[in-house]
């Protein structure tokens, strides 16, 4: 290695340690921290007792309950909160399909492109918490745009219409939050890497399709589908993450994760028992499974989706 | 001309960068004052945790009246659990925080972080006998006293008079029914030509006062037994319902923020304030909020009765010292202040509750003051007193996982996913198979 070499490595360290640094105390630390906790019952005022396996059968496990007559889980409140982060991640690929015909739309080489462009990612750079109270107000079940232009619209013809409690009931509050998200992310940043993606797709396959006489359709499942391949199976690993840790400010600003507990997402409970509730250990475990669930469905993501994964 | 980049020693510049980094973590890092001590050099300063209630800059002007300005009082208003505890884990201690429901005192007992005031009462003649005896909750864990109260209200119901003469409807007196209550209410809910609510009979009830006067607990007395499967409950919390849901008289949330778009901000104070409710059920403190609004006509009537139990709920605020704190004396002697006449009495006058001895709360100056003539009716709040209860708690589950249940169980109850009686029997199911666990495993407790 040269001078010159060794002194360029080292500015690379140099300028990489601040961030390596960062990492390492702010999030690699208190991982292995959060790991060791997961052991402990610890509420942050009395020093940290080692309970073993304890928090983990507390979450996981079940018991007989001899007064009610059956087997009920340790953690009810668990299981349901898993149960509503999974029904919220089904708006993933919905959302992924949204943000391709997004990218497909703004890809069209047309005056004013870039303003269009702007406004899908508007949603994106605006507070979120600014829109989720837009948001709540435009669900509002009495006064809400969505409810008066049903009855509006009831009324125009001839029949009493009225809306769904949207944020209010259990069976609508869930889809109302997906249907919010949808519009929130379809112009985001996964369409930037689509547009990016759709970019990159050399033009030549796209002469050859031609020359063949495919369909714009043919040509979509057999030019563009393969060519932006890698930046679905990428934006498809990210969403799934996203969707398990997500929730938490759309249920502190917009439900409180109600009405009766419909839109408590995982992230939300972890939040509450650990800094409502205090018990860091318990908080702890929860979130050492989450990361366990996050891993295995990641891999197996990998092994089976980057099969499908066409590399040009 | 140009410059080749390659003759810039690239280590420079990462110099630079590691040195801004290193320099801006010192600088984010310095330490500051030293806890206590303001920036002028021997003053000690008492941080005061409390709710930003606009009578706080009276009680801190009265303490500097009385005791100079030897001690500062550095208000911060907010008084969340989640921020104090978070306060005490990593060592800040305020001097004096404010904790609002037994629930709570009981958590921070628990984890040992209230200093026993026992010692320093006895030492400057605070007497617990000389406090309302309903209080001993809010005060008391185990034989030590955990924190001390200035004010205390007894839930009455506020009134709006214009809105009850314009429908025709008597003024609310000693011994009305719940009936009456809620005839009035029907009287007083007034809807447009959709049907939509222009204005609501009474504001969101807290259910603890129906329940108790229908006989029904919560808990067991040993805490050992949620007991809202009994039948005086379910027809405590069907009649509780009932104005939400049959009779229509209650908004429901987003009936509020509805109303709060037509000239209320939501919440049920603020929309008695705006004259879109016609009754709320609360404490005193409320009067505060009411003043404000000068054509606001209001006046108060002690909680109709069932007929088989007297109740109402009793909600008050105890101050609390943390241990870790080291300005324990100046932060007692400011607690000090705030048992004294003086303070007690600016609790009577600004509308603050009732003070908290019974000496200063039954007092010429509680029962009326000149400033606000038309507050005539203050002997109601004392009058509840004698049946007034604090909210009920069990040491063996986590006041938030009860609340938890039993918030999730009535919200399905309000969308009609099922009735007051289902209700009450799922709460108790849950609660009860939490409080059978945490016997088993003490551990899950906080």
């Amino acid at each position: 290695m040269t001078r010159r070499q060794k002194a360029e490595s080292l500015a690379a360290v140099a300028f990489l340690a601040p961030n390596v640094a960062g990492f390492l105390v702010f999030t690699l630390l208190p991982v292995l921290g959060a790991f060791v906790l997961a052991f402990t019952n610890w509420d942050l005022f009395r020093p940290p007792r080692w309970v073993g396996l304890f928090n983990f059968v507390s979450l996981l496990g079940w018991h007989y309950d001899e007064y009610a007559g059956r087997t009920v889980m340790n953690d009810p409140f668990f299981w349901k909160y898993v149960y509503n982060t999974l029904f919220l991640m089904m708006a993933i690929p919905i959302g992924i399909a949204g943000s391709l015909i997004c990218a497909l739309l703004m890809n069209q080489k047309l005056r004013g492109i870039t303003a269009f462009r702007t406004i899908y990612f508007l949603p994106t750079v605006c507070s979120g918490v600014a829109i989720l109270i837009l948001w709540k107000w435009l669900y509002n079940n009495d006064i809400g745009l969505f409810n008066t232009l049903i009855r509006q619209f009831g009324d125009w013809i001839g029949v009493p219409l009225r809306g769904p409690n949207w944020l209010g009931s259990t069976e609508w509050a869930k889809p109302s939050l997906m249907l919010m998200g949808l519009w929130t992310g379809l112009g985001g940043f996964n369409m930037i890497l689509y547009l990016a993606a759709l970019q990159g797709v050399p033009r030549e396959q796209y002469e050859a399709a031609a020359m063949d006489g495919a369909s714009a359709w043919q040509t979509f499942w057999a030019v563009t589908w393969p060519g932006i391949s890698p930046t679905t199976f990428f934006i498809l690993i990210m969403s799934v993450i996203g969707g398990f840790q997500g929730g938490f400010m759309t249920a502190n600003v917009m439900t409180q994760g109600g009405p009766a507990g419909s839109t408590t997402t995982i992230e939300y409970y972890i939040y509450n028992v650990a800094f409502t509730r205090f018990l860091m250990g318990y908080a702890s475990a929860i979130a050492w499974v989450l990361f366990i669930v996050i891993l295995a469905i990641t891999l197996l993501t990998w092994r089976f989706g980057g099969r499908k994964v066409t590399y040009v | 001309m140009s410059r080749t980049p390659d003759r810039r020693p690239p280590l420079a510049a990462a110099g630079a960068v590691l040195a801004s980094v290193f320099l801006g973590a010192a600088l984010l890092t310095a330490p500051g004052c030293a806890p206590g001590r303001s920036a002028r050099e021997g003053k000690v300063t008492v941080r005061w945790v409390v709710d930003p209630n606009p009578v706080r800059q009276d009680q801190i002007a009265g303490f500097y009246r009385t005791h100079g300005r030897g001690i500062e009082i550095i208000l911060d208003p907010d008084a969340g659990r989640q921020k104090v505890l978070t306060q005490l884990a990593g060592g800040i201690y305020p001097e004096l925080f404010a904790i609002y429901d037994p629930a709570t005192v009981q958590v921070f007992a628990r984890k040992g972080v209230l200093t026993d005031l026992r010692p320093m009462m006895k030492r400057h003649g605070i007497r617990l006998e000389d406090f309302w005896p309903q209080l001993a909750p809010y005060m008391l864990y185990g034989d030590q006293v955990v924190g001390l109260p200035d004010n205390c209200g007894t839930y009455v119901v506020f009134y709006n008079k214009r809105l009850f003469r314009e429908a025709g409807v008597p003024y609310p007196r000693e011994g009305w029914n719940w009936n009456d209550l809620l005839e009035a209410a029907r009287k007083l809910t007034r809807r447009d030509e959709r049907g939509r609510t222009l204005q609501f009979g009474i504001g969101y009830i807290e259910p603890w006062t129906i329940f108790w006067q229908y006989g029904a607990r919560m808990y067991s007395e040993d805490g050992k037994r949620c007991l809202l499967d009994s039948p005086e409950a379910k027809k405590a919390a069907e009649f509780w319902a009932s104005f939400r849901l049959t009779e229509r008289v209650t908004p429901t949330p987003s009936e509020e923020q509805g109303l709060a778009a037509m000239g209320g901000w939501g919440g049920t104070a603020n929309l008695f304030k705006a004259e879109k409710i016609a009754m709320h059920i609360v404490g005193r403190w409320m009067s505060v909020e009411y003043r404000k609004n000068k054509d606001l006509e209001w006046d108060v009537a002690p909680v109709p009765q069932t007929g088989k139990v007297r109740a109402t709920l009793l909600a008050s605020k105890v101050y609390a010292i943390p241990k870790g704190n080291r300005n324990k004396e100046a932060a007692f002697t400011f607690l000090k202040y705030l048992m004294s006449k003086e303070n007690q009495l600016i609790v009577a006058a600004t509308g603050d509750g009732i003070p908290s001895i019974r000496a200063y709360g039954q007092s010429r100056e509680f029962l009326y003051n000149p400033d606000y003539p038309n507050e005539r009716n203050n002997q109601v709040f004392l009058d509840e007193m004698r049946w007034a209860r604090p909210p009920e708690v069990s040491p063996y589950i986590s006041e938030l996982d009860a609340t938890a249940i039993f918030n999730e169980e009535m919200d399905l109850m309000w969308q009609r996913e099922q009735t007051p009686f289902q209700a009450c029997e799922r709460i108790a199911r849950r609660i009860n198979a939490i409080i059978r666990r945490n016997i088993a495993n003490p551990n899950l407790l906080d």
